[in-house]
C-alpha cells in the first residue's frame, strides 16, 4: 500500500500542521474502508489507485479540510476594496500634481515634456502595485488574526437616517463627486506647493499685450492658503463621504451649506482685504471698472456663484425640512 | 442544457442546507464516516466523501458530535456520535425545517 502511503503523504503537505496527524490517520482509515468495500480485502495496485483517483486530487481533499482558508477573509473584502481605491485615487492626485508643479518649474518642452508626461501613468500604476501589495500583506494577517470577524463599513447606520433622505427621481452624480475629489486636491497642492503659479498666470495674460487692472500681492495671499486647505479637506470629505453613502441625508444638506457658508465668508474677506490686490497705478477704480480685471474678477464671479449656491442650498433644506 | 445546469446548481444548493440536519439526524449511535456515507446514500442522500469526512470534523470543532477512535480492530476507525449541545441544536433545526417545509407546502396548495 505504498501508493496510499504516499496519495496520504501528499494531502499532509498540504493540511495546516495542526491536526494533520490526525486528519491524516483518519483518511488512511476511510480510504482503506473504502477500498475493502468496493476491492475485498486484497485489493490490486490497480484497485488502489481508481480508489485514490475517485477520492480526488490531494490539493481537493486537503482543501475541504482547510477551514476556508481565504486569502482575504470575505468579512474584511470591501473595506480591502475601498483603501484599495483610495490608494490608487490618492496616487494619482499626488503623481498628476507633480506633474503639473514640474511644468511650471522645470519648465520641460519637446521630447522633456513627453517623457514626464509619460512617466505619469507608469509611475501611478508602479505606486499602486506596492500600496497595494503592502495593503494585502496587512489584511492578509488581519485575516489570520481576526477569522471570524465582519467589518461593516456602515456599522454606524441607524434608521434614523432613512426619515432624512429626500426621495427624489434624480440621482446623486458620481462623476461630480470623483471629478471634485481628483481635481480639489490637484488645485490645493498646487496652490501649497506652488502659489507663484498665479503670478505666472498673471504674467501669461500680459503678454497677450492686454493689461491688468490689479495683480495679486503674493505675500497677503499666502496667508490664506491654510485657509484654501481646510476648505479643500471639508469639500473633498463630503464628496467622499457622498460617493461612499450615495444618498444625500440631511446631515448632507447641512454639511454641504456649511461648505457653501464658509467659501462665501472667504470670498468677502478676500475682496475686503485692501492689501491683496495690487491696482495699476496704486488706486482702485471701484468694482466695475478697469481696477477689477485680473484675479479680483475671479473672486468676484466666485462671491456671485456663491450666493446663488448657497440660495439653492437653503431652499433645498428648507424644502426638505418641510 | 442550460436550464440542467441551472437546476443542477440549485438543488445542490438545497441539498447543501438540509446536510447537517441529515448528518446529526443520523448520529445517535456511533457510526465512523465510510458507514455514514452507506447509511445516508441507502435513505436517498448521495454524498461525496470528500464533503462528508471534512463536515465531520466541522461539526465535531463546533462541539455538535463528539469523537472516538476504536482501536480494537486491525484498522483503527473514528466514530462519531451527536453530543447534548448536538441534540439542542438538530432539535432546533428540525422544527426549523418543519415550519418551512410547511410553508413552502401552503404556497404550493396557493399556487395550485
Amino acid at each position: 500500500m505504498l501508493l496510499l502511503d504516499k496519495y496520504i503523504y501528499a494531502i499532509g503537505q498540504k493540511l495546516p500542521l495542526k491536526n494533520r496527524k490526525e486528519i491524516q490517520l483518519e483518511l488512511e482509515s476511510l480510504l482503506l474502508d473504502e477500498i475493502e468495500a468496493t476491492y475485498g480485502e486484497n485489493p490490486t495496485e490497480e484497485d488502489i489507485k481508481k480508489a485514490i483517483t475517485s477520492f480526488g486530487s490531494p490539493w481537493k481533499v486537503a482543501k475541504e479540510y482547510g477551514n476556508n482558508q481565504d486569502v482575504i477573509s470575505p468579512g474584511f473584502t470591501d473595506l480591502f476594496f475601498i483603501i484599495s481605491k483610495i490608494i490608487v485615487g490618492a496616487l494619482s492626485v499626488a503623481f498628476v500634481t507633480i506633474f503639473i508643479v514640474g511644468l511650471f518649474t522645470k519648465n520641460p518642452s519637446g521630447l522633456e515634456l513627453f517623457k514626464e508626461f509619460i512617466k505619469v501613468p507608469f509611475n501611478i500604476i508602479q505606486a499602486s502595485i506596492s500600496g497595494i501589495g503592502f495593503l494585502t500583506i496587512i489584511f492578509i494577517i488581519l485575516s489570520r488574526v481576526f477569522r471570524n470577524k465582519v467589518i461593516d463599513i456602515d456599522e454606524d447606520w441607524t434608521i434614523k437616517e432613512l426619515e432624512t433622505i429626500n426621495l427624489s427621481p434624480e440621482q446623486e452624480s458620481k462623476i461630480e463627486a470623483v471629478i471634485a475629489i481628483v481635481l480639489i486636491p490637484i488645485f490645493t497642492a498646487l496652490i501649497v506647493l506652488y502659489p507663484e503659479i498665479i503670478q505666472n498666470l498673471e504674467n501669461l495674460f500680459e503678454k497677450s499685450t492686454l493689461t491688468l487692472g490689479n495683480k495679486i500681492n503674493l505675500e497677503v495671499f499666502k496667508t490664506f492658503i491654510p485657509v484654501f486647505v481646510v476648505q479643500g479637506i471639508l469639500e473633498v470629505s463630503y464628496h467622499v463621504a457622498l460617493l461612499k453613502k450615495e444618498i444625500k441625508t440631511r446631515s448632507f444638506y447641512i454639511f454641504e451649506l456649511a461648505i457653501a457658508i464658509i467659501g462665501l465668508i472667504v470670498t468677502v474677506v478676500i475682496l475686503q482685504n485692501k492689501d491683496m490686490f495690487i491696482y495699476k497705478n496704486g488706486i482702485d477704480a471701484g468694482l466695475f471698472t478697469h481696477s477689477t480685471i485680473g484675479f479680483k474678477v475671479f473672486v468676484l464671479v466666485g462671491l456671485i456663484s456663491g450666493i446663488g449656491e448657497l440660495i439653492s442650498k437653503i431652499i433645498k433644506l428648507i424644502k426638505l425640512n418641510s | 442544457m442550460k436550464d440542467n445546469v441551472i437546476i443542477d446548481n440549485l438543488v445542490q444548493e438545497l441539498k447543501r442546507g438540509t446536510l447537517v440536519l441529515a448528518v446529526l439526524l443520523n448520529s445517535s449511535k456511533p457510526s465512523y464516516g465510510y458507514s455514514m456515507i452507506n447509511t445516508l446514500k441507502d435513505l436517498g442522500i448521495e454524498i461525496e466523501q470528500n464533503t462528508l469526512y471534512p463536515l465531520l470534523r466541522r461539526l465535531e470543532k463546533q462541539g455538535l458530535l463528539e469523537s472516538s477512535w476504536d482501536t480494537t480492530d486491525s484498522r483503527p476507525r473514528k466514530y462519531y456520535i451527536i453530543s447534548e449541545m448536538g441534540k439542542g441544536i438538530r432539535d432546533s433545526l428540525y422544527n426549523e425545517w418543519n415550519k418551512t417545509n410547511k410553508v413552502i407546502e401552503t404556497m404550493v396548495v396557493k399556487g395550485e
